[in-house]
This record gives C-alpha cells, structure tokens and sequence, in this order.
C-alpha cells in the first residue's frame, strides 16, 4: 500500500522524515543553542577537570595527583565536607519547614514575617560571610557573645579551635543566607495540598502533629526532593563563606581546590581534588533522584 | 463547482492512534462542510493539516488546486476559528481583528474601514475599545469570527467553535454562522463532535471514525440511509435498533430507528417495557425482545414498565453479514437515497 | 503549571486558611506562636544588624571590642566616606564593573534563556525532561571545579579577566533557573494562540516573538532580576577569572581578607546592597517554588 503514497516524490527517508517533522524542527534549533553553551562551559570544563587530574606537567599519565592529595589529607577534607553538608542540610530543612508552616498560617503580621524572612537571599554573600566572622571570631568574643552574655554565659568561646565548632559557624551562616529558598520550594509544596485532606483528616481524629505526618509530609514529598537537590549540591560546593569564615581550619574540599590551585602546585593537583567533588556530586544528584522518583 | 480543497489519501498517525488513514476528501467552493465525529478521533488534527499547523505523514493537500502540504499556515490563504477562539489577549478588539491585515502589510488607512465595516456586520462595533477579557463568552466568539472574515480568505477552518457558549448563546449562533457562510458564499469548514450542529449547518457532514471517513453526505442520509451500523449508532438521539433479518438470501440485521417504527395493538412484532422515559410529546420506550434484543420505541401514548408493547416496523435499512459486525449496509427499502460514496 | 496564583512566600495567604485552629483569641498556644514568629525574625534579622553595626558604628565598638555592645554608643559615616571615596578605594570602578557583568548576565539568559525555553515548551515530553535535567546538573556543577580548567580556553580566546568572560561563566547559575522560569511561562500560553498568529499571516519566528513573548513579559522581568542577582553575588568565578578589575564580591573579599580596612567595604556593600534587599522583596511577588521544580517533574 506505502508503494502507491507519494506518487512522483522519490522515496528519502531522511527527507521524509524531516517533512513529517518540520513542526519540530524550530523548536529542536532554538535548544541547540543552549546545549552548545553548556555543552562548552560547563560539560567541556568539568570533563578537562577529569583529565587533568590524570596528567603530568609533560601530559604523562599518572596517579600520582590523588596519591599526593592523599597524602595531604584528601580523606579529612571529604568527612568535613560531608559533616558541613550533614548539618547544614539538617538546618535548613528544619528550619525551613518551621518557617514554611507559619507563612502557611494566616495571622497578622505574616506579611512582614514573610518579607523577613526572604531578606537574607538579598545580602551579598561576602559580605554576610565578613559579618558572620564578626559573629564567630576565631580569637573569641565576637557578637555570638554579645547575644550569649545578655542569656548570662560568659565563657569564652574560640570558634575556630576544633573543626566540630568551625563547621558548626560555616553551617550557621549559611542556612541563614539560603534557608529562604527552601522555604519557597515548601511553602509552593503547601499550596500544592487540597485543604480538604485537612479537614478529611482532622474528622478522621488527627492532631496537628499527625497531620503534618500524614498529610503535609507525603504532599511535599516531591517539592522536599528538588529543594535538596538543588541546597545538597550547593552545600558540597560551598566555597566563598568557608573561605572568608573557616579558610582551612579545617579544610573542605572546594578550599583545598583553591588553595592547591592558587599554589605553586597548580593546576594538576587541583584537578584531582575537583574530579573527587565533581564524583561526590554526582552520586549525590544521582542518588536523591532515585530515592526521590521511587514511589 | 470547482473543487476548493482537496484532500488526497492523507494519512497521520500519532504514536498508536490512527487519526487519517488514507483519506481523500473534495470540498466543493462554496460548501459548508461539517467534520463529524466523536472526541478524541482525530478530527481537530485533519484540520490542523489543512491548516498546516500539523504535517501528514504522506498524501496531498490542494486548495484550489495548489498543492500547500509544504506550505506554512501564513502562506495557505485560510482562515482559522479555533475552540478557545485564540484571541490576543494584550491586543484589544480593534487590534485582534486587524491583526491579520497588519500581517499582510495593509496601510493603516486600508485596515480600519475594513475592520469596522466587519465589525458592524457582526454588531460588535460597540466593543472595539474593549480588552478582549472584558467580554461574554458570544461577543469573543464574534471576535473571533470577524477576524477571521475580516482577511477575505479563500477557506474558513472553524475548530467547534460553538462548544464553549452556552446553550442560549449556542442556538442563535449557529443559526448566524449559517446565515454569515451564505452571504459570503465561501467554504467553510467545519469540525464538531455536535451532531445537532452538523444536521442544521451542513451541505455535506463527513463521519471520521478509526481515521476513515465512514460516509460522507448530506446529513439526511446519515441519518435516515446509514452507512454502516457503527453510523446509525452515532448519528440520532438513540443508537439505532438491529433485529437479525434475512433478505435477498443474505443473513444481516435489520436497523430501524424508534420513529420508524409504529407502537400500535395490532403490531407483528412485540417487546417488554423495560424503562419508559417522558420527552416531549412523546414516551421513548427501551424494551427487550423475547430474544432478548434491545429495541429504543416512541410512542404517543405512555406505558407503563413490564408491560408488553407491539409495533410494526415500517421502514427500515439492511445491513449484511454478522450481526455484531460493523458490515456495510448492502441494501435498504430506499435504494434512490444511497450516498455517493466517495474513496 | 504556572496558571495559578503567585505562590510566594508573602503571596501565600491567598490560600485559603489552613483549618486547623478555630477563631484566633488571645490564646496561650497563640502566644506561643507568636513568640516563635518573634524569636525567628529576631534571628533572620541579628546578621543584618550586625552589619549595620559594622558599617556605621566607630570600630572601637565592633571589631576592636572583645565583646563588641548590641546597642550603638556612637555612629559614624568614616566608613561610608571612604569607601565613596574614589582615591582611597576602588569600590566603585568595581561596582561598575559588577553593574556590567550582572547587566549582561541578565540580557544572556534571556537571548538564550527565550528561544531554548519556547523550544522545550513544544518539543514532546521525553526531549524536554532530558534537556530540563541537562540544565539542573548544570546548576549543580561546583564553580570552582569549571572555573579552573576554563581559564585556559579564556586566555587563548581573550575572554580572560572581561566582563563578557566572567558573564558567560556566571551565565552557568542563571541560565538553568531562566530556562524553568520561562518554560514554565511558555506552557501556561494557550497553545492555539501561536497557531492563530500563523493562520493569520504571521511567520512562526514573528509568531513567538510578536504573539507569545509579550504575554510572558512578568516572567521575564523576574529572570532577568534574578540573573541580574546572582551575578550581583556570584564571587568564585569571578575571584578565578578576574585580572587586574575585580568584581565588587571580590574587591570586598580581598579587602577583608587583609588588603584594607574591612569596614570599609561593609559599609559601601550595605548601602550598594539596599537596592539589592528592594529588588529581592519585589521579586518574591513573581517567584514561584514550582518553577525550581520544573527540571525534575519534566
């Protein structure tokens, strides 16, 4: 039956094939362009980032950049980029469904509360990141005592003595600069939920607490997911306020990035510590979206 | 009559769904022709080929004798109503009905008069300052008609473009759309799944069914000389009645429908009331059969259910071959009224 | 997706009330939470008083003070005057520079950010989700592990240490973001308002860009806003790839970290940042979570 369609057109497939496609032919031509730029800034970069960190100076191969980070503490600076994620993740989220179900209230004075708590999103980070060192001092003191001696604690506190306590001031500052996009992702998450599961389930007899456990937790699940990609993968890479707050004490990964690079070792030993956050992010991503899509 | 758009063994499937099996089809210039069929079949997608908004898989589209299945929407010369009517909502009336003039580079001074002289026609002249959010629901499907007129085009495209009025709104324009087809003597064609809007607006109705016109006609004979059983069922209020029949030695059913059919006392044939329902000046019976087959009747007088009702049967269409299948109809009381069948 | 309301934080309450409480009175459970929307916004806001104090309070009171006073003794504009002050510190060549790059940034995300999004609103849904978590991973790439291996490429092209350069790699934020904003926009369009452009007589190119891009105008402010802010705080591409301009983030980080008096560029980002807090406020109007969402429920 094909044989006869189409008479006096030459049988092309790939002709045909664009002819039955011709909608769609803009519309793959207007993504081109951001998949080439990517494709080179961001793809092309990482993947050289890989091939470096097998490379000599001379373009040899070699192990020989891991075995030296190792050397240097490589499997220190993984744990304390993995407790700073940790905590920092924990943070947020905690705080972010707190500060999620009060603007999903309706009380006077939400307005405000709201507008507050999106302000930090608006505070440059380097210079949240000077004040927060004003904060949590290394050499004690600082406006954290201000706050505690008005409470009466009086003893001083060296904020960059052990890593726990240094990790601690980074997650701190940073849940404060970014706990505001989470809560964007959650309050949508809220809205997403019909109110009438609510009232289904307080005349079922659930409390507040069970509510929130049975209705809002499997209502936010998916928005729970995204919001942890997007804070997780920003916690491993967080850079400038550990930089300007902790420097190396102790150290993190992206520190060590910049350090090494910034150093007379250069770019080959960098490229190492790099190809091991950009794997770590991947598990990362790849791990979430598992956890997160299975159902 | 000279053929105004032709369509040539075009077939379109997406992904499973067969929405053009090889279809052909001619309008004649000045028809109004109504593409009948039930919802998701595939009918808003032939238009959207004649419009060149989709593309075939293969096969040909002509209008007036052009060959426009390369052509994009802006070169076919057609005009479109579409569902939602599509109006621009950052435009106003005024600049949504002169917006395809813009398009065809008018001077300002060509566009105004015509779109003013369009808008009187269809009383929405009053309106023209207006933002296209701040009218009814008839006044925008008025807009969108006259910028559909307002650009004189060779061929109207309109995608059930009463649907979304209400009922009151629905009846008098459809009986507008009519008069406007006929003053204007263009082709329009016109895509609905509204059976009741076929019947008072078509020269000619064609019934899209699994991606093949099942008859093409004008809507009297769909209704009265149905093609296949799979068209009585869908055309008319109630599916069409089939008792198992013999004629001319062929095996087959026997299709009337309920007023066709006369309830009287004396009838040959007889069947238990199961449901009896009031519309109008009339009682529809469902009833079954001693065999247990399912007749629709009407009758002047009511009945009460579980009693027994005979009728005479007399007029009716034949349909041979199994009785479940969807065979063609081979021969019927009426044979001067079978349609032209077209490939 | 993006039919509904504006569901931002401060849009919120036009939900209907969550039912779980009945008519709010002077309760002990309503002072209580009262007392925790208290507590909190004291809390969101003690870094930002902190700031405030750093820039105009004498540094005897901050950062020389072990345990530096919560109320001001005295103010000062020292800090303010000298970081206005063109002689003594290079904030403002760099907030012009910044201005620059954010400016670009903005007008890059949308050259790219329109066309890719309209595509991905009418390519089918497989394409569209793979291309969608493309750009995420993007986003989630470290800057810092691009910036490196980039600079070389940058020196060959010339890119290295110009606002363009640093525009296209800071792009790598905003751009992902951009693209779900504005697919979003794109898909909340009555789909047959293009195909009626078209009949009509527009090329499909005039289409999109006559018909459908001024409908989606909110949207675009808001990306470029947002482009525009990243790039206002972005700081590591920017400390890698700057040559003898550096970035306003960077000229304050390496004033803070040791190369002047860090009080200084406290007190001129605090006043450079106030425009920054306004657009922030305004933004959340036109920021909806869904949008972050669109990558990974395609």
């Amino acid at each position: 039956m094909a044989d006869h369609r189409d008479e006096g057109r030459p049988p092309a497939p790939v002709a045909g094939y664009l002819r039955r496609h011709r909608e769609q032919l803009l519309p793959v031509l207007f993504v081109l362009p951001a998949l080439a730029y990517v494709g080179y800034f961001a793809f092309y970069p990482a993947i050289d980032a890989v091939v470096l960190s097998f490379q000599t100076p001379i373009l040899s191969f070699t192990f020989y950049n891991y075995q030296a980070n190792v050397n240097l503490g490589l499997y220190t600076w993984i744990a304390n980029t993995f407790w700073l994620t940790l905590g920092a993740l924990a943070l947020q989220f905690g705080l972010a469904l707190g500060i999620a179900s009060i603007v999903n209230r309706n009380f006077r004075g939400k307005r405000i509360f709201a507008t507050i708590a999106i302000l930090p999103i608006g505070i440059s980070t380097v210079v949240a990141g000077y004040a927060f060192s004003t904060i949590f001092p290394g050499s004690g003191g600082g406006y954290a005592a201000s706050v505690l001696s008005v409470v009466g604690y009086h003893e001083t506190i060296y904020w960059l003595q052990t890593p726990a306590k240094a990790l601690l001031a980074v997650i701190i500052a940073d849940s404060w600069k970014n706990t505001a996009l989470v809560v964007i992702i959650l309050v949508a998450g809220y809205a997403s939920i019909p109110s009438t599961l609510y009232q289904a389930a307080a005349i079922d007899g659930a409390g507040p607490l069970r509510q929130f456990r049975y209705v809002t937790l499997p209502g936010i699940r998916g928005f729970i997911v995204i919001a942890l990609l997007i804070r997780g993968a920003q916690e491993f890479n967080i850079f400038q306020l550990a930089l300007e707050m902790i420097g190396q004490y102790p150290q993190l990964l992206t520190v060590q990035i910049y350090v090494l690079y910034t150093s007379g070792e250069g770019i080959y030993l960098a490229s190492a510590v790099a190809s091991v956050l950009l794997g770590i992010v991947s598990v990362f991503i790849l791990v979430v979206l598992l956890l997160g899509t299975r159902q | 009559m000279t053929v105004k758009l032709q369509l040539d063994r075009v077939s379109k499937k997406f992904g499973s769904l067969m929405v053009a099996d090889d279809v052909s089809l001619d309008v004649d210039a000045g028809e109004f022709f109504v593409l009948l069929g039930p919802s998701g079949e595939g009918k808003s997608t032939l238009l959207r080929m004649i419009a060149g908004i989709e593309t075939p898989d293969s096969g040909t589209i002509r209008i007036d004798g052009q060959d426009v299945t390369d052509l994009p929407p802006n070169k076919r010369n057609i005009a479109m109503v579409f569902q939602n009517y599509a109006l621009y909502p950052n435009m106003n009336v005024y600049r949504n009905i002169a917006f395809p003039l813009k398009m065809q580079y008018f001077p300002p001074d060509e566009i105004e008069p015509k779109v003013r002289d369009v808008a009187k026609t269809l009383g929405i002249s009053e309106i023209l300052d207006r933002r296209v959010n701040q009218i009814s629901g008839g006044q925008q499907q008025r807009v969108a008609l006259a910028r559909a007129i307002v650009r004189n085009p060779t061929l109207f495209l309109l995608d059930e473009p009463l649907s979304n009025l209400d009922a009151r709104v629905r009846f008098a324009a459809r009986a507008e759309l009519k008069k406007i087809q006929r003053d204007l003597g263009q082709t329009f064609f016109f895509v609905t799944h509204d059976q009741k809007e076929a019947e008072v607006l078509s020269d000619r109705t064609g019934v899209l069914h699994h991606g093949v016109f099942e008859q093409i006609g004008p809507f009297d004979q769909l209704y009265d000389t149905p093609a296949t059983r799979w068209i009585g069922d869908f055309v008319g209020d109630v599916p069409m009645n089939y008792v198992p029949w013999t004629e001319s030695g062929t095996s087959g059913s026997m299709g009337f429908r309920p007023e066709w059919a006369t309830v009287s006392p004396d009838g040959a044939q007889s069947a238990t009331v199961q449901v009896a329902e009031r519309v109008g000046d009339f009682t529809y019976l469902l009833c079954t059969t001693a065999n247990g087959l399912r007749v629709y009747l009407r009758s002047l007088r009511s009945m009460s259910v579980g009693s027994e009702v005979r009728f005479n049967v007399d007029r009716h269409v034949f349909f041979g071959g199994p009785k479940d299948g969807e065979d063609e109809r081979v021969s019927s009381e009426r044979p001067e009224r079978l349609p032209p069948r077209r490939a | 997706m993006s039919a509904g309301p504006p569901l931002a934080v401060a849009a919120g309450e036009e939900r209907p009330p969550a039912p779980r409480r009945g008519r709010k009175r002077w309760t002990l459970a309503n002072v209580g939470f009262y007392a925790v929307v208290v507590a909190l916004s004291a809390a969101l806001l003690f870094p930002i008083y902190v700031i405030f104090l750093l820039a105009f309070v004498p540094d005897h009171y901050t950062i020389f003070s072990f345990v530096p006073p919560l109320i001001p003794p005295a103010l000062t504009l020292t800090n303010l005057e000298t970081g206005l002050a063109l002689s003594t510190a290079p904030f403002l060549p760099s907030m012009y520079f910044s201005l620059e790059i954010a400016f670009l940034v903005g007008v890059i995300a949308l050259a790219i950010g329109i066309p890719t999004a309209y595509g991905l609103s009418r390519l089918s849904r497989g394409i569209a989700y793979a291309v969608t978590t493309v750009m995420f991973i993007v986003n989630m790439l470290p800057s810092i592990v691009i910036a490196i291996p980039i600079t070389v490429p940058f020196i060959k092209a010339g890119l290295y240490g110009s606002a363009l350069g640093i525009a296209l790699t800071q792009e790598l934020l905003a751009l992902p973001v951009t693209v779900f904003l504005l697919v979003g926009a794109f898909q909340g369009l009555p789909r047959d308002l293009e195909n009626q452009a078209r009949v009509d007589g527009a090329g499909r190119i005039r289409a999109i860009f006559g018909n459908l891009v001024p409908l989606i105008v909110p949207a675009l402010a808001a990306s470029f806003l947002l482009a525009w802010m990243f790039s206002w705080d972005e700081s590591t591409f920017a400390l890698i790839l700057y040559s003898t301009n550096p970035t306003l983030p960077v000229t304050i980080f390496l004033t803070v970290t040791g190369r002047g008096n860090p009080l200084v560029g406290v007190a001129f980002s605090f006043v450079a940042t106030v425009p920054v807090i306004i657009l922030t406020v305004i933004l959340q109007k036109y920021l909806k979570g869904e949008d972050f969402t669109v990558g990974v429920r395609g």
